[in-house]
């Protein structure tokens, strides 16, 4: 990953490039195929599932990223709130 | 086994702390670099065994050496000696002493083998790690006064368990119990307090952030590690942990989210990453257990990295605000790759130090199938993407540039990241060297074909969620009210209403004695005064007239007598 040093470009550039966005669609697709050849132990049912990690991985990251949007919507505070 | 209590780890880094007090140039650089290796080489190279003293006829065990002692002890020696490398400029030396005196205190709590002694070093940890969060400004004089109240009432509370458990046990001896008596829960509570738990979690996001570039690197290792090995050690297997422990979990991922300075930001994630490990002492699990150790062990390393990478980027530019940060990869290349492996350390990575300590804690959730706490665990495990993975790099050091001169730090500072970096790969690359440290030595094999495709799928999903959202996540000039409010507000107004009330008792009472005083003394005036009845000059005439009269009634009582 590098960044940019000017202050122009979308500050996630990084991700922002065709043909990155490609690699990693790419990636991310393999790593779901991978299920097929790779055996995983189930504890649970639900972890047996095809591509469980990733789409668990996903849902979870979402389902805290409404929780935290959440949060700061009630308890966000001016920087100075405790300044006396 | 070290031959006495004088020359064991914790006396030697108190002797350092003296040293430092009385040396200057290169001979303290020395001091700084020497004491806490000559800790470690003591940890290290000691046999296990133990020190025997009795106190007010209590059998005490200053000094007790086991395999999860040994482990800590020398994670936290190691440490003391990168925090004390990555220091090596820093001039205050009331910071320093008082760090090698924490650092002591948290050794001389791996090492104690009793509660007396494990209570006295509780303290010493408490007051020292105060004095370097003072050391962090005048700003920092709030925070610290605040994280002193909290581990006050925290050793209140342990002293009091400890007092109850040593009647009702009849021994001081520290072993493995569960919290079925009241001080028994008190002693949790007071552990607890340290650990980050709820609801007194604010102090570490509160105290951290304001101590100085080097002195956050000490204060982020040993208070709450400290926590969880004596948690480790007294409470394995107590199953409220689990649930305060996914609590503390949630809740770091949250406020670390939503956080716009970065060492606070690192703050939450520490409490998120101890979260974890406290529901680990929960499951207590042999392998729950090592995997508790091994995490503790993989964490003082990563954190201490990233509380470096916070502290060399305010040493650099001054600022610790994401909104006026970014951009910094190309001026503080170092820095910015040291901060790559620290959040794929946290996010566990394969490769990382994280990878092979975290996923023992959630496969020993799964092993007992415990549905719950293992979907819990695994969302924070993965909510570390969100926070310190992806936003913290990403705010930091990519992006646009908001800082116009910036480098990497001076040497020192730079030679104390890179290898804290090198032990989190190196632990990553070969876990046996940790494993074999563990005290339960449960077989655990992180690397199979299974688990890193599990890991890599969970990861590269979660930041492509992340990259969906992130525009939910620029930093922000805000902060996140916490529990903290409670004492900071309503908690100040009583005080304030408390203070008003008895100044205007006092007021009262001053002002009525001062009304009577006053009637007193006019009363005394107007009889005794110059002009009252007994005070007042009488004419000479008078007097005469006075006398004649009764000497006439005397001559006058006596002829007729």
């Amino acid at each position: 990953m590098r960044g940019t040093r000017k202050g122009t470009a979308s500050s996630m550039s990084v991700f922002a490039g065709r043909d990155l966005s490609r690699i990693a669609l790419v990636v991310l697709g393999i790593l779901v195929l991978l299920d097929l050849v790779v055996h995983h132990h189930q504890y649970f049912g639900i972890d047996g599932t095809f591509g469980f990690a990733a789409w668990f991985g996903a849902l979870a990251t979402f389902t805290l990223a409404l929780l935290a949007l959440a949060v700061g919507s009630l308890f966000r505070a001016p920087e100075g709130t405790y300044d006396d | 086994m070290t031959t006495s209590f004088f020359t064991s780890p914790p006396m030697v880094l108190i002797l350092g702390a003296l040293v430092l007090v009385f040396t200057q140039g290169i001979a303290r650089k020395a001091v700084l670099i020497a004491f806490p290796l000559l800790a470690l080489v003591l940890v290290w190279q000691a046999p296990t065994g133990s020190i025997s003293a009795s106190y007010l006829g209590y059998a005490l065990t200053p000094i007790r050496l086991d395999a999860l002692a040994v482990l800590f002890g020398a994670v936290f020696a190691l440490a003391a000696f990168l925090g004390a490398l990555f220091a090596l400029d820093r001039t205050s030396t009331l910071e320093l002493s008082s760090a090698f005196v924490y650092a002591a205190g948290a050794l001389g709590v791996v090492l104690a083998g009793d509660w007396i002694t494990l209570f006295v070093w509780w303290e010493v940890m408490a007051i020292a790690s105060t004095l370097v969060v003072v050391c962090g400004g005048d700003k920092a004089y709030g925070p610290a006064f605040r994280y002193a109240l909290v581990h006050f009432l925290g050793g209140v509370l342990l002293m009091a368990g400890i007092a109850g458990e040593i009647a009702m046990s009849g021994t001081a001896t520290i072993t493995s119990i569960k919290p079925e008596s009241w001080p028994r829960w008190l002693i949790l509570a007071g552990i607890l307090i340290n650990a980050g738990a709820p609801p007194l979690w604010a102090w570490v996001s509160d105290a951290y952030p304001a101590s100085s570039w080097s002195g956050m690197v000490f204060l982020s290792v040993f208070t709450t590690k400290t926590a969880a090995y004596v948690l480790l050690r007294v409470f394995p297997g107590t199953e409220v942990l689990v649930w305060i422990g996914v609590v503390m979990g949630i809740y770091g991922v949250l406020y670390a989210a939503l956080e716009n300075d970065v060492r606070r930001l690192i703050a939450f994630a520490i409490v998120s990453q101890m979260g974890i490990k406290v529901a680990g002492v929960g499951i207590g699990t042999p392998l729950a257990l090592d995997g508790v150790a091994a995490h503790s062990a993989a964490a003082v390393i990563y954190t201490a990295l990233l509380v470096m990478v916070a502290g060399s980027v305010l040493h650099q530019t001054g600022k610790t605000r994401m909104t006026e940060l970014g951009g910094l990869a190309d001026a503080m290349p170092l820095t910015a790759f040291s901060c790559l492996i620290g959040v794929l350390s946290i996010a566990a990575f394969p490769l990382t130090s994280g990878f092979v300590s975290k996923s023992m804690i959630i496969d020993a959730a799964a092993n007992q199938h415990l549905a719950g706490p293992w979907i819990a665990l695994t969302a924070i495990s993965v909510g570390a993407v969100l926070h310190a993975g992806l936003r913290m790099p990403w705010l930091v050091f990519f992006g646009p540039a908001k800082v116009q001169k910036a480098s990497d730090p001076p040497q020192s500072m730079r030679i104390a990241m890179a290898l804290a970096a090198v032990l989190c790969v190196v632990i990553g690359i070969v876990p046996d060297g940790l494993y074999v440290m563990l005290p339960h030595q449960v077989p655990y094999v992180p690397y199979s074909a299974s688990h890193v495709l599990v890991q890599l799928q969970f990861l590269a999903f979660a930041a492509l969620a992340f990259y969906l959202v992130r525009d939910w996540f620029r930093a922000q000039p805000s902060i996140t009210l916490d529990l903290d409010w409670f004492y900071r507000r309503p908690g100040k107004w009583l005080a304030r209403g408390f203070d008003d009330l008895t100044a205007s008792a006092w007021t009262r009472l001053v002002s009525g004695i001062n009304g009577k005083a006053a009637k007193l003394h006019d009363l005394l005036f107007t009889h005794h005064g110059p002009s009252g009845t007994f005070g007042r000059t009488w004419p000479t005439g008078t007097m005469a007239f006075w006398t004649t009269l009764l000497l006439g009634a005397f001559l006058l009582i006596a002829a007729m007598g």
